[in-house]
């Protein structure tokens, strides 16, 4: 895989989370949501679950390959 | 962008409580239908949801056990059948467009610029003349034509550009600067015979185009004082008395046959400086008493709108003061920059006086009449007169005051007038080399 330089996200089924500041994270590659309170999203991965926590947590927008969470970020974590 | 778009192809709020309103979102995620404003608000989770994903939800609200609850419909398909069911307001809101659109086919204003010489009465009448007017259908005005006319009848316009802005007509002119200077110079030289440039008036002496010549003749009485002749034979010399219209210089020169007989004369344009001395008798009258303006301190500003000529003005009754002076600021309605409407607002403020009869006393009557004086001497002086002596009275007669200028002036004088041929007298004498006087340069 390494030596082909194959995106990993489309191979493997890794999520990709972007964080911009403390404000915002985009997710992609995901299989859905779990849960959803504003204090805490949890998220189904192709491979582990990722939850996000913290304060006043809304989703901006949710389609099928992208969505963007919006709030007082203060943990990612993965399991 | 994206909200315009939104509010164009319209959306609901929509509310989800029930199960698992997780599932409902995953589902629809999966399904394609566009969810945002995703908000958890404990008992139920709002959103929003476009109209055609809407009608997709049937199915998973099923499968999910959920329940949806319409909030809010937002957007341009909601908007329309609310505005339809208001007539009315349909109506005046077209209505109005039409009428807007209407009132923009007309002239509402002219601006004229540029005109130094001619007024902006003579100018408007002239418009009012080629039926140019504030209130035309815009389509009626002729622009080149209307060019070339302002061209033709006003000899002094160099240039000229006319152009519609929104409802204004903006004509903008040039006028020739030269051209008047010209003018006015032609002008002096005519008035009394002291122009200032000899070039001038030599070529003017020309121009009467009189094939004999012409002689210059006083235009004053007078004392010769000083004569330079330049062309013709001067007729009559330093310190001799002239009335007006007496031949200065002759334009007939004669040519004299050996034994002194005339044999035939040449005709030139008489040209020479004469100055001549004389007195000039000027009367000035200024009567006992003059009504003063005083102004009561008294003032009252009002508004008004004027409206196809008329002007209302926002106040009760009539005017309260029996004499008032009126400064009044108008200004004329405009949408944007050059929309001009036909309408007008302005305010004005009344200022009230009362007449008081005053009666002049003797310094106030010096002071106006030395005034006067001195205007009177400069304006001599730019004419190039100069002031020999004056003697000047004032003086109380008939109920007036009255001031007597006497003046001893030095003026130049001379008009060329154009010669009645002489008979060639001699015309029989011999032949030869004649002893010929040339005209005295």
């Amino acid at each position: 895989m390494e030596s082909l330089k194959l995106p990993k996200d489309s191979m493997l089924g890794a999520s990709i989370v972007t964080v911009t500041g403390r404000e915002d994270a985009f997710v992609e590659n995901y299989r859905g949501i779990l849960e959803y309170s504003p204090e805490c999203i949890v998220l189904q991965g192709k491979t582990c679950q990722i939850s996000i926590s913290g304060k006043r947590m809304t989703i901006d927008y949710y389609t099928n390959e992208d969505m963007k969470i919006s709030g007082c970020i203060e943990c990612i974590r993965y399991h | 962008m994206l909200q315009f778009i939104q509010f164009l192809k319209g959306y609901v709020c929509i509310r989800v409580w029930g199960y698992s309103p997780e599932r409902f979102m995953n589902l629809c995620s999966n399904h394609d239908i566009f969810l945002w404003d995703i908000k958890n608000c404990g008992e139920y989770y709002s959103m929003c949801v476009t109209i055609s994903g809407f009608y997709m939800l049937k199915g998973i609200v099923k499968k999910t056990g959920t329940k949806v609850a319409i909030q809010k419909r937002c957007g341009l398909p909601f908007l329309v059948p609310k505005i339809m069911r208001r007539k009315i307001f349909l109506f005046g809101l077209i209505g109005s467009l039409v009428f807007w659109m209407w009132m923009s086919t007309f002239i509402w204003a002219v601006d004229v610029t540029g005109n130094y010489s001619i007024s902006e009465d003579v100018f408007m009448d002239f418009l009012k003349q080629y039926d140019v007017y504030v209130g035309m259908r815009r389509r009626d005005v002729n622009i080149e034509e209307l060019e070339k006319r302002i061209r033709q009848d006003f000899n002094i316009v160099t240039w000229t550009s006319a152009k519609i802005e929104g409802t204004r007509l903006v004509i903008q002119i040039k006028e020739n600067e030269v051209d008047l200077e010209a003018d006015k110079g032609n002008g002096e030289n005519e008035g009394n015979g002291a122009g200032k440039e000899d070039a001038g008036k030599r070529q003017a002496g020309k121009e009467t185009g009189n094939e004999f010549g012409s002689d210059l003749v006083a235009g004053e009485d007078g004392q010769i004082v000083s004569m330079v002749t330049r062309a013709g034979v001067p007729q009559t010399a330093v310190g001799a008395e002239v009335k007006k219209g007496d031949v200065l210089v002759a334009g007939s020169v004669p040519v004299y046959n050996e034994d002194a007989t005339i044999r035939k004369y040449q005709y030139y344009d008489a040209d020479a400086d004469v100055f001549i001395s004389r007195s000039l008798q000027r009367t000035e009258e200024l009567p006992l008493s003059y009504e003063k303006k005083e102004y009561t301190g008294e003032e009252k500003k009002e508004f008004f709108i004027a409206f196809m000529g008329k002007e209302f003005y926002l106040r009760m009754g009539k005017v309260k003061y029996e004499n008032y002076d009126k400064v009044t600021d108008r200004k004329q309605v405009k949408l944007l920059d050059n929309f001009y409407l036909p309408v007008y607002y302005g305010s004005s403020l009344n200022r009230e006086y009362v007449l008081t009869d005053n009666i002049y006393t003797k310094e106030e009557v010096k002071n106006i009449f030395s005034e006067k004086l001195i205007k009177f001497i400069s304006d001599l002086e730019e004419k190039g007169v100069q002031i020999m002596k004056k003697n000047v009275t004032i003086e109380k007669k008939d109920k007036k005051w009255q001031m007597n200028m006497e003046l001893q002036i030095v003026e130049q004088t001379g008009k060329n007038v154009p010669v009645a041929p002489v008979p060639q007298a001699a015309e029989e004498g011999q032949s030869g080399d004649g002893t010929e006087t040339a005209p005295v340069q």
